[in-house]
C-alpha cells in the first residue's frame, strides 16, 4: 500500500476545521494514523540504514496520539524543517553524515518557529532545537554516525514529531 | 507596512545598500558572541567565530531595485555551491532578516529571536518587531518568513538558498 502524506491529513484537518466539515476532519485524523502505521519504515530508521547505519527500532503508536495532537493545533501553512540544522552541516558532514537534506520533514509554520526553535509551545514542543544539537555537538565533538542518529531521533521523539515521513528536500 | 513578509509580500530595500540576509535564530548567536568580536573584518568573523560549522551562515546583498520580492529567493543543491558566492546562506527556521551593514550591530543588540516569535495570536510579535525597527529607517531591515511548501516559491523553509 502506497503512503498518505502526513501533511496531506493535516491540510484535510485544517480545512475540515476552517469549513466546519467534520467528515473532513475525521479523514484528516485518518490519513495522519494511516501514515503513522505506514510510514514507519521511512523514517530515520530508514535513512540511518541509507547512511550504513543501524539504528534500534521505534514506537510510533504513541506518537500517533502526541504528534497528531499536536499537529491538529498548529496546522496552517507547512514549512520544510530538516531534522539535522543547516547551522551544523560541516560537522555532521566531518562525522560522516553527508545528506542531512535527506532528513526533511514538513511541519506547521507555528510549530517550526515557536515550539521547535522558540521558546517553546507547551511542555511537549520545549523550542531551542538548535541549542539542543549545540550542546550535543559541544559534549560529543566525536560523536559517531549512530550517535548522531541516536540524537536526532531522541529530539524527534521529544518534539513529537517522529512519526513524520521524509519529503524530498529540492 | 512594516517591511514584513509573511505570505509572499515583496519588502522594500534600498538601491546600493549593502545588506546582510541571515536566519532570525543565528543572530542570537551573533547576540551571544559580540562582546568577543573585533570588528575589523566583522563578517568574516562571525563566519568563522560564531558559525564554524558552516559555510553558509549568511549572504551579502545589494539590490538593483527597491522591491524585493520572495521569489528571488531560490534553493540551491549544497554540493554545488561555490562558497566564493556571497548571495548563499543556510536557514533553520525559514525566517530570514535582511540588514544594513551599517546597523547591523545596532540591529542585533535589540533583537532577540525567541521574543520575535512569542506570541499566542499571531506567527511574529509584531510589537516586536516594530520595536526593535522603531530607531532605523523603514528601509534598513525587513524580514521574510518562508510563505511554506506548495506556494509557489522555492523558499518553503529550511535550507541553502541564493539571492538571484
Amino acid at each position: 500500500m502506497d503512503f498518505v502524506p502526513i501533511a496531506g491529513g493535516v491540510k484535510d484537518i485544517y480545512k475540515g476545521i476552517n469549513e466546519g466539515n467534520g467528515w473532513m476532519v475525521a479523514l484528516g485524523a485518518g490519513s495522519i494514523v494511516l501514515d503513522v502505521f505506514t510510514l514507519g519504515g521511512s523514517s530515520l530508521v530508514k535513512g540511518g540504514i541509507k547512511t550504513g547505519v543501524k539504528v534500534g527500532a521505534r514506537s510510533v503508536a504513541s506518537s500517533a496520539a502526541n504528534g497528531g495532537g499536536q499537529l491538529l493545533l498548529t496546522a496552517g501553512q507547512l514549512h520544510k524543517h530538516h531534522v539535522m540544522p543547516q547551522q551544523f552541516r560541516k560537522w555532521f558532514a566531518q562525522r560522516g553524515i553527508s545528506n542531512i537534506d535527506d532528513y526533511a520533514v514538513q511541519i506547521g509554520q507555528s510549530t517550526h518557529l515557536k515550539g521547535v526553535h522558540g521558546k517553546g509551545l507547551g511542555t511537549q514542543l520545549p523550542g531551542g532545537r538548535n541549542s539542543q544539537w549545540g550542546s550535543f555537538i559541544k559534549a560529543n565533538p566525536n560523536a559517531s554516525p549512530s550517535e548522531i542518529f541516536h540524537q536526532a531521533e531522541g529530539l524527534l521523539k521529544r518534539y513529537g514529531l517522529e512519526h513524520l515521513r521524509y519529503v524530498p528536500y529540492k | 507596512m512594516k517591511n514584513i513578509s509573511l505570505n509572499k509580500e515583496p519588502i522594500e530595500l534600498a538601491v546600493g545598500i549593502k545588506y546582510i540576509v541571515i536566519d532570525a535564530l543565528y543572530i542570537n548567536e551573533i547576540r551571544l558572541e559580540c562582546p568577543n568580536l573585533i570588528g575589523d573584518n566583522l563578517l568574516n568573523e562571525i563566519r568563522s567565530t560564531v558559525f564554524p560549522h558552516t559555510d553558509t551562515p549568511l549572504a551579502e546583498y545589494t539590490p538593483l531595485e527597491k522591491v524585493f520580492t520572495v521569489d528571488k529567493i531560490k534553493k540551491v543543491d549544497y554540493n554545488q555551491i561555490d562558497f566564493e558566492d556571497s548571495s548563499v546562506f543556510s536557514t533553520d527556521t525559514g525566517v530570514i532578516i535582511f540588514v544594513n551593514e551599517k546597523i547591523f550591530i545596532d540591529f542585533i543588540s535589540k533583537f532577540d529571536f525567541d521574543e520575535l516569535v512569542d506570541s499566542s495570536s499571531e506567527l511574529l510579535n509584531i510589537a516586536n518587531w516594530s520595536s526593535i525597527v522603531e530607531d532605523f529607517n523603514f528601509s534598513d531591515s525587513a524580514i521574510i518568513v518562508s510563505p511554506g511548501v506548495n506556494s509557489g516559491v522555492e523558499f518553503d523553509g529550511s535550507g541553502t538558498y541564493k539571492i538571484e
